[in-house]
């Protein structure tokens, strides 16, 4: 007997082991992508007896600098907040006539954050901004010469950031909305409850853990925010953390450690929110909600969500985009509007003028690189975690290691890598490789998540069954898991392009002079008063992504930015 | 079996991410040539030059066009930026010896001071730095660094806000120009703009720098941002450098330049990269930046270090780039820059 039994336990422990030797494979190259860059920069700050903090927090004006951090992140949270929950209830309310309006919340993602940011400059700059000028044939502002909005100020640098966060809260709202059973709404308005008395007594409470993950999200995103403080706010000396680290990495010589100290607070708080919701979630096959019956979206007929809906679509999208358009189609930035003076010339310079093409094709192969090594590894990090619970630490490593980007603002990693890859033993800096590593980086919490979400929810009952109607692992595999993984992997293919081909920051950070993408390229245009030649490129990057998305929808069915 | 597939699903992943991102990166440049000749045979063989410079984008396009004219078989690549964009992107360069630029021009007398005694720089090697009219004794430095162009300091406004004009630096403080009307360039990055607000505190006037600041000026990153602020109407005046003023003026924006009694210049030297790739080419366009089509390009609408350039030079002044000083390095030096950024920030955003 006891030979016939030592052969299955033999299986069974080289099987776990080659699992052990895989998944570990995987969790210590991403420790090493993910988690070196940081801890390099973070120690660099207490180098020297912490000569990075006494250099950062020694300024005499870094008082001002915590203080806007953290009313831009909580300010611009709390119109996210508000408006992302109000559009996700919008949405289950739309008239089936307007059905076509539940795009419009996800579509401001699609617009590059630069692109947003110009196009509201030239909105609302307070000399040309052509709102400005629409407004000031108002009445009681036709004695101004500039404003009445000025686009530069903390106000409206608040405003315009929750804007550009409500997409991000939607997405959390909306899809815990969507686990909201019909009957709870049905039986509150049969039981005589106003729209707004189902809303504040029904959808809130039962939203609170969409929006407590989401709002943690989008206040660690706030936190970070690097686009609009630097391109809006160096007119009036608005600092922020994350610009901070920009400006030491932008001096000769480059401090890293001032750079690692600004980032230390980010660091930090980032650091408690992916513990703290590992440490709140704990066992995630609690959420499965695949059941035996099942959850059809409710539907409304209220015409107030559609307009509401529409409302938001032309402030934080149509509005922008317009202001973009009308500067790329004027040879300069001027409130005098003609008809006379609009020219195609700075789309022909978008193709004579030097790296602006280039910029489009790095863009573009870095990003689908990184999203080609993102989708496996992903994978391979959601199966870890949901599949492979008898591989505990590597199971808890790669699960917290994988989550550590979407906390831990994308500057800082680009400040990492340009530390780590300007040094022995991988110097990559000026290549390509570099871009495609910290992209990498940063996509992984969606690639990982995305799969793992849809991995949860699929529970074990479909494979199970497909077990039992005596199916291989194979077959199974092959006919049940990847055809459901399908449409979340395309949605998580769709929204990594997205993503990468408008990030900024952490490529600001690790570009070279001759290798750029769009985003770097438009704000170094930006910075040299291109305006014209920037309005014409965010056109250009929007159409980019417009066109991976087009190509995402063809592959994957219409619905691929719904399953965001 | 799963295993195997997600084994061959990344291994497919990884190969598509070499096809996708066909990555490399310059390679470093072999060795300069012997003879002039023998550079320019060489030069036309790497095919290729790249110039970073804080010289307005339009001079660095009409270098681009005049050099490609002279010198068909070899591309030139600028990149324009601030010496807050530029300079750490040398000094990494020259740290992981992954050069990209061969050739690149700043206007920082203490950037360049410091780097006198390091192998950051080679020596430069064309006939035109022996031109008498380039007057080598007087424009290259340490046979390194060579003068390049020059600039100079006024006052710019735009006509249509400003149709009675500018007549000295003190009408900027006008009290109806406050409250972001003005534009001034941040020296965040930029020692030259420090040198620039010590030199015209004293010289525009008494406390010159103070009241510009109580009248809340609206701040930029660049004195390129602030032409184009000018040309648009953001802004309605600035104290900046003439050049890129008069390029807007030229493409029919409405604006204006004076040049005040007592104007700030400041020269632009260049040099060639110890990290270039193209060390031949790196020399070729070092020589070709002081020959007479050089100038034309570089220094159009810039003060020129050739006399008699077409083009060249700015209204109201005759003046020479070997005529502009370089500023003192010692009140340039890292620790006095940073003091002064802080004390600037603290009038100028506080």
């Amino acid at each position: 007997m006891a030979p016939i039994r030592a052969v299955p336990l033999m299986g069974v422990d080289a099987r776990v082991w080659r699992g052990r030797l895989f998944y570990g494979a995987i969790v210590a190259a991403l420790a090493y992508l993910i988690v070196v860059p940081v801890w390099r920069l973070q120690s660099l700050a207490f180098d020297d007896g912490g000569a990075g903090y006494k250099s950062q927090f020694g300024r005499s004006d870094i008082g001002d600098t915590l203080r806007t951090t953290v009313v831009l992140a909580l300010a611009s949270l709390a119109i996210a907040m508000v408006l992302g929950t109000l559009l996700a209830f919008a949405v289950t309310r739309l008239p089936h006539r307007a059905g076509f309006l539940r795009i419009i919340p996800v579509l401001p993602i699609v617009m590059p954050s630069v692109a947003n940011v110009v196009g509201w400059a030239f909105l609302l700059s307070p000399g040309p901004g052509y709102l400005n000028a629409l407004l000031r044939q108002l009445p009681w502002w036709d004695h101004l010469d500039s404003g009445p909005v000025n686009v530069y100020s903390s106000t409206w640098i608040i405003i315009i950031t929750g804007f550009g966060l409500t997409s991000f809260v939607y997405l959390f709202v909306s899809a815990g909305m969507q686990n909201i059973s019909s009957e709870h709404l049905e039986a509150a308005q049969s039981s005589g409850s106003s729209q707004l008395g189902v809303f504040f007594k029904v959808v809130l409470p039962l939203l609170r853990p969409s929006l407590v993950y989401g709002g943690g999200v989008a206040l660690l995103l706030g936190l970070g925010q690097f686009t609009g403080p630097l391109l809006l706010g160096q007119n009036e000396g608005m600092k922020v953390l994350t610009t901070e680290m920009y400006r030491r990495t932008s001096e000769s010589p480059v401090n890293y450690a001032a750079a690692a100290a600004a980032a230390s607070p980010l660091v930090i708080l980032g650091l408690l929110v992916v513990f703290g919701q590992r440490f709140l979630l704990g066992n995630q096959s609690r959420f499965v909600t695949h059941g035996g019956k099942s959850f059809a979206p409710v539907g409304g007929r209220s015409w107030w969500a559609a307009a509401f809906v529409a409302g938001y679509g032309l402030v934080a999208l149509v509005l922008p985009l317009l202001g973009v358009l009308i500067v790329s189609l004027s040879p300069y930035w001027s409130e005098n509007l003609s008809w006379d003076l609009f020219t195609l010339d700075n789309y022909r310079k978008l193709v004579d003028t030097p790296g602006i093409i280039e910029s489009v094709t790095t863009s573009v192969g870095t990003s689908l690189a990184a999203v080609a090594v993102c989708v496996p590894v992903g994978l391979a990090i959601a199966m870890l975690v949901v599949r492979n619970q008898h591989l505990k630490v590597i199971r808890t490593l790669g699960d917290v290691i994988s989550a550590l980007p979407l906390g831990i603002p994308s500057v800082i990693f680009g400040v990492g890598f340009l530390l780590t890859y300007t040094q022995p033993p991988f110097i990559l800096y000026g290549t390509k490789w570099v871009i495609i590593l910290v992209y990498i980086v940063l996509m992984i919490p969606f690639a990982t998540r995305m799969q793992m979400t849809a991995l949860i929810s699929m529970g074990n009952t479909y494979t199970e069954a497909s077990a039992v109607s005596g199916a291989s692992p194979l077959v199974t595999s092959l006919r049940v898991t990847l055809p459901m993984l399908k449409p979340a992997v395309l949605s998580a293919v769709a929204l990594m392009f997205i993503l990468l081909t408008h990030e900024f920051a952490a490529s600001l950070m690790v570009r070279s002079a001759t290798t750029q993408v769009m985003g770097t390229v438009l704000y170094d245009h930006w910075s040299n008063g291109s305006y014209t030649l920037v309005a014409a490129m965010a056109i250009l990057m929007s159409a980019v992504t417009t066109a991976g998305v087009a190509v995402a929808m063809m592959v994957g069915g219409r619905n691929v930015l719904d399953n965001l | 079996m799963r295993m195997k597939r997600l084994a061959a699903t990344m291994a497919g992943g990884l190969l598509s991410v070499a096809a996708l991102a066909g990555c490399g990166s310059d390679s470093g440049g072999g060795e300069v040539a012997g003879s002039w000749d023998e550079i320019l045979t060489a030069a036309d063989k790497e095919g290729e030059v790249v110039i970073y410079g804080t010289v307005a984008p339009d001079n660095l396009e009409l270098l681009k066009k005049a050099f490609e004219k002279k010198y068909p078989k070899i591309k030139l690549t600028y990149v324009r930026g601030t010496d807050a964009d530029l300079l750490p992107k040398v000094e990494i360069e020259n740290q992981t010896g992954r050069g990209t630029a061969d050739v690149h021009m700043t206007t920082d007398a203490g950037w360049i001071d410091r780097n006198l005694d390091t192998d950051s720089s080679v020596d430069i090697v064309g006939p035109s730095f022996d031109d008498e009219a380039y007057d080598k004794a007087k424009s290259v430095i340490d046979d390194k660094w060579f003068l390049t162009s020059a600039t100079v300091f006024g006052m710019a406004w735009n006509t249509d806000k400003l149709p009675t004009g500018i007549k000295t630096p003190a009408d900027v403080l006008d009290p109806a120009l406050a409250g972001g009307k003005i534009g001034v360039t941040n020296p965040s990055g930029i020692p030259t703009y420090v040198d620039m607000y010590r030199q015209i505190n004293d010289d525009w006037g008494p406390g010159f720098v103070d009241k510009l600041a109580a009248q809340k000026p609206r701040v930029y990153d660049s004195a390129v941002a602030v032409g184009q602020a000018i040309a648009s109407g953001e802004i309605w005046a600035s104290p900046t450098i003439g050049s890129t003023i008069l390029t807007e003026k030229a493409n029919g924006a409405p604006v204006e330049f004076m040049i005040p009694e007592k104007p700030f210049g400041v020269p632009w030297y260049s040099h060639v990269l110890s990290s270039s790739p193209h060390p031949n080419a790196a020399q070729v366009l070092a020589d070709f930046l002081v020959t007479p089509e050089g100038q034309a390009a570089i220094s159009h609408d810039f003060i020129p270090v050739l006399p008699d350039i077409e083009g060249t030079g700015v209204a109201g002044t005759d003046v020479l780039a070997q005529e502009i000083p370089l500023g003192d390095p010692d009140e340039l030096s890292g620790d006095s820059v940073a003091a002064y950024q802080q004390e600037w920030e603290k009038k100028f955003l506080g």
